[in-house]
Parts: structure tokens; C-alpha cells; sequence
């Protein structure tokens, strides 16, 4: 009989209290791969965010300014060093904007709007804002800049706590893991304790006996890691393309990127890993209290 | 030094009453002693601190020419597989096949799996197992069972053989034969201490005899 075909010296994989372990380890790779692809679109999101208003920003013109003065503040804006081009907002632009707040029959003439002009930058941090704003001044009272930091500040807050509790809640995940596969260690410990013995007799180390552990830690985690990796990126590429179709520009896109998938694709393995130090360190504390 | 030195030992199970009593004990390398004692008089103790699965409560314990009393347990596997055992109730794995069985102690030690395949195959056939290879044992007869756990003691060519009542389940031709395998095995320098209640065996083998009662132990039959 060639011996890597033998069975392990430890009985484990007949083992009946193990079954549920691959459920519970699935679950918790599922839950992790969402909680993961939340932060990550999350921090994603954020970066787009910031880095479109880092290098573009809103002049607001006054109601009450003609088309002269409007020219005037082009002219200013496109003399500031850092500008690369200033031009106004187009009212069928606007149109579209304000369109699913007071619909679509719109006379913009009839209100008293501001004029818009998008004003991009060459870099970040390009501009100096207040020598700007200044300038502006000048050129037309009640002149107002929105380089987005008024709102942006408080979704990147909400977000980075969104991402904070996100981590929270992974860690939470682990340690329910690592509690799981300790009470597996343990309850195995308990019912093999007379083959244990043996392997003792006969000359066996801790260590080869946490090995036994250990491969059994690792199967029931890919077992059970695996399929649960598999079904959340299904339902990640299914949110994706539900939230693809949906008009709202305000939100995330919901994709992951290359990185995303490779980490979802590596959480089985990392389940596997603590799973099997677990097994190792939980086996090596409880037979260090034999004789 | 003995190969084994027992001085003044004691055991006892938690804080239950004492079941080994000053024990002392010389085994020189090369020896073979029987111990003889009814049911309940710590012959099963006495062996459990000998193959080194418990560490006595008081008194000495020396094993190879090393004080194990208080050895770090990492010391411990290396002397053990210097020890064969033949339990009384074979201690088998029921999951592992014969095979698997007598080679555990040389899969623990790490022997290359070539060298462990020629050893078992041949003791495996030497004790009339040939042909139960790959049976597990609960498939097996109790003198079956008996034959793989020798088998498993002495794969190892351990310098220390201790066996609890090993003929108890041998028809009389295979333990005869287990005897004179004792026999052959001392010759080459086995150190042999056998815990039997026949007292047949002493007579037919002549050896030096321990009594052990009531947890005292003493020479003579």
C-alpha cells in the first residue's frame, strides 16, 4: 500500500461535529467578500471623487450680471495661472440637472438663476483659491466659487466611518472564524484523546499531531471558503450590473476593480490560513498540559 | 546506571490514594524480568510510567541515563521510541489498516516511506499477518489483533520492550512463538520486562521475577 494513499492517523474527517464547519466557515468568506467589496468601492469612490475636485471646480455669476459682465469674469478666470479653460454651464445642461426636480417644460429664462461657469484646473492644488475668489470679487460683487470641498468633506467623513465599520465588522468575522475552528480543535482533542494517546506512545511529537489538525482545518476551509467566495462574486457582478442601469450620478459605481477580485478570490485562502494556525496553536496549548 | 532506574517512586491518580509505593527498580540493558501481580496491584501503573505516559508523584525516574521526572515534554518523544509497548487491549487504531498500524511508529520517526513498506511487509508476514495487510482491526480475531500490536511494539527495534499480559489472547503455538520472538530479541539486546499473571511463563523461561502487590514491589515469585 503506497503511503500517501493511507488514511490520517487521526480520524477526523469521520468526525460528525465537523460537517457544519465548512457552512460556517462559507458564510463568513460570503460576508467577508461583501463587507471587503464595500470598502473597497467605498475608498474607490472617494478617490474619484476627490481627485475630480481637485482639478475642477463651479464659478457661480450672480443673476443680475449681463453677458459683459460674464465675459469680464471668463477673461479673469482664463488669466489665473493654474486655469486651463473656463466656460459656461449650457442652459440645456442645466436643464437636464434641474429636470427631475421641477421637470421637464423648463423655462430657464423665468428663473433667477446663476450662471455656471466649470472652470478646470491643469493640477491639483494648482490654484491659489483665495487670491481667485479675490480677484473675482473685483471683476463681479456677489461672485461665488464651489470647488466641492463643502460637500465632498462630509460624504468623505461618512465614508471613511462607512469604512471603519466595515473593518469592524471583518474583524468580528475573523474572530467568530477562529472561535469556530478552536471548538472544532478542542471537541476533535476530546473524541480522538485515546488515538492521541497512541501517536503519543509510539514516539509522535505535538507537532505531528497539530498536523493532523492542521490538514483537516485546511480541507473543511476550502470546502467551505471556496463555494463562498464563488456566491459572493456572483452577487457582486449581479449588484453591479443591477446598479449599472440605475440613473443616479451621486452613487458609487458598484464594480470592483482588478485589485477587488483578487482579494475576494483570495479570501478562501486567508480562511484557510487562519484556520490552519488556529488548529496549530490550539492543539500545541492543549497537549502541552499532558505529562 | 541501568537503562532504567526507578528510586523511591511514587504515583498517585489526582488526589486519590497512592497506587505505587516506594518503588524501587534497576532494569540493565539486555535484561528480562517478568512482573508478576494479581489484578489491581499497579502492574498497568507501573508499566504507564515506564513507557512514559505518566511522571511519577514522587522519587526519581531514569530512562537511557536521563532524569525524566521533571525532562521537558519536548525530550519525551525521542525516548519513547526507544520503548515498544504490547498492551494487553492492543491499543490499535481500528481506522488504519494493519499495515498502517505497525508502521505508525516509523511514520512518526520519520524512516523514508521505502524502508518502512520492506520492514512492515516483512514483520507483517513473520508474524502470520501476510495476507491481513490491508484489514482494519475490527475485521480482525483477537489473536490477530494481539500479532499486529507485537508487530507495532518491535518495528521499531526498540532497546526497551514492555508488554502487559501479551500471550493473554494467543492460542498456545503463536504464543510460544511471540515467547521465543521475546527470546530472540533479548539475545540481540532487547531490554525486556513483561507484566503477565501465567505464572507458567517464568517457569517455562527462566528470568528474574518481580512481584508486585498492593503497589509494593519486590523480587522473587
Amino acid at each position: 500500500m503506497a503511503l500517501w494513499l493511507r488514511n490520517g492517523d487521526v480520524p477526523l474527517a469521520s468526525d460528525s461535529s465537523t460537517r457544519f464547519v465548512p457552512w460556517i466557515i462559507g458564510t463568513m468568506v460570503f460576508l467577508s467578500a461583501l463587507v471587503l467589496a464595500v470598502a473597497l468601492v467605498l475608498e474607490s469612490a472617494i478617490d474619484r471623487w476627490q481627485l475630480a475636485h481637485s482639478v475642477q471646480l463651479t464659478v457661480e455669476v450672480p443673476p443680475s450680471a449681463d453677458s459683459a459682465a460674464l465675459e469680464r469674469v471668463l477673461a479673469a478666470l482664463r488669466g489665473v495661472p493654474g486655469v486651463v479653460d473656463a466656460a459656461p454651464v449650457s442652459d440645456q445642461h442645466i436643464a437636464q440637472l434641474l429636470a427631475p426636480w421641477i421637470g421637464d417644460d423648463l423655462e430657464l429664462a423665468s428663473l433667477p438663476l446663476p450662471t455656471l461657469v466649470d472652470v478646470r484646473l491643469a493640477a491639483p492644488g494648482a490654484l491659489d483659491l483665495a487670491a481667485m475668489e479675490s480677484l473675482l470679487g473685483t471683476v463681479q460683487p456677489g461672485i461665488r466659487v464651489d470647488d466641492g470641498r463643502r460637500w465632498l468633506e462630509p460624504v468623505r467623513a461618512t465614508a471613511g466611518a462607512l469604512q471603519v465599520v466595515s473593518g469592524l465588522v471583518l474583524l468580528l468575522i475573523v474572530a467568530a472564524s477562529i472561535v469556530t475552528v478552536i471548538f472544532m480543535t478542542r471537541t476533535g482533542l476530546a473524541v480522538h484523546r485515546d488515538t492521541i494517546a497512541v501517536l503519543h506512545q509510539v514516539g509522535a511529537r505535538d507537532s505531528f499531531v497539530a498536523g493532523q489538525f492542521q490538514r483537516h482545518a485546511f480541507r473543511l476551509a476550502l470546502w467551505g471558503g471556496v463555494p463562498g467566495a464563488l456566491l459572493a462574486a456572483l452577487c457582486l457582478v449581479v449588484i453591479g450590473r443591477l446598479a449599472g442601469g440605475l440613473d443616479a450620478p451621486l452613487l458609487p459605481e458598484l464594480a470592483l476593480g482588478t485589485g477587488g477580485w483578487i482579494a475576494v478570490a483570495v479570501l478562501p485562502l486567508i480562511a484557510a490560513a487562519i484556520s490552519v494556525a488556529t488548529a496549530r496553536l490550539t492543539v500545541l496549548a492543549t497537549l502541552a498540559g499532558l505529562p | 546506571m541501568g537503562l532504567v532506574r526507578f528510586e523511591n517512586v511514587g504515583l498517585r491518580y489526582g488526589s486519590g490514594p497512592e497506587v505505587l509505593h516506594d518503588i524501587d527498580l534497576v532494569l540493565d540493558p539486555g535484561s528480562y524480568h517478568f512482573l508478576l501481580g494479581p489484578s489491581g496491584a499497579g502492574k498497568s501503573s507501573l508499566l504507564s510510567l515506564l513507557y512514559l505516559a505518566r511522571r511519577p508523584t514522587r522519587g526519581m525516574v531514569s530512562m537511557f541515563e536521563r532524569d525524566v521526572t521533571a525532562a521537558p515534554r519536548e525530550s519525551l518523544p525521542e525516548l519513547r521510541r526507544r520503548i515498544g509497548v504490547v498492551f494487553q487491549d492492543y491499543h490499535l487504531l481500528d481506522h488504519l489498516t494493519a499495515f498502517d498500524n505497525v508502521a505508525l511508529p516509523l511514520q512518526v520517526a520519520g524512516v523514508p516511506a521505502q524502508r518502512i513498506r520492506n520492514d512492515v511487509m516483512e514483520l507483517l508476514a513473520w508474524v502470520g499477518l501476510g495476507d491481513k495487510v490491508d484489514v482494519a482491526p475490527p475485521f480482525m480475531s483477537g489473536g490477530e489483533k494481539q500479532r499486529v500490536a507485537v508487530a507495532r511494539a518491535v518495528i521499531g527495534q526498540p532497546d526497551l520492550l514492555l508488554a502487559d499480559e501479551p500471550t493473554g489472547n494467543l492460542d498456545e503455538a503463536m504464543a510460544e512463538r511471540l515467547m521465543r520472538l521475546f527470546e530472540q530479541l533479548n539475545r540481540m539486546g532487547t531490554t525486556l520486562f513483561i507484566a503477565t499473571h501465567d505464572t507458567s511463563l517464568p517457569r517455562r523461561f527462566a528470568h528474574p521475577v518481580l512481584r508486585l502487590d498492593n503497589g509494593h514491589l519486590m523480587a522473587g515469585g
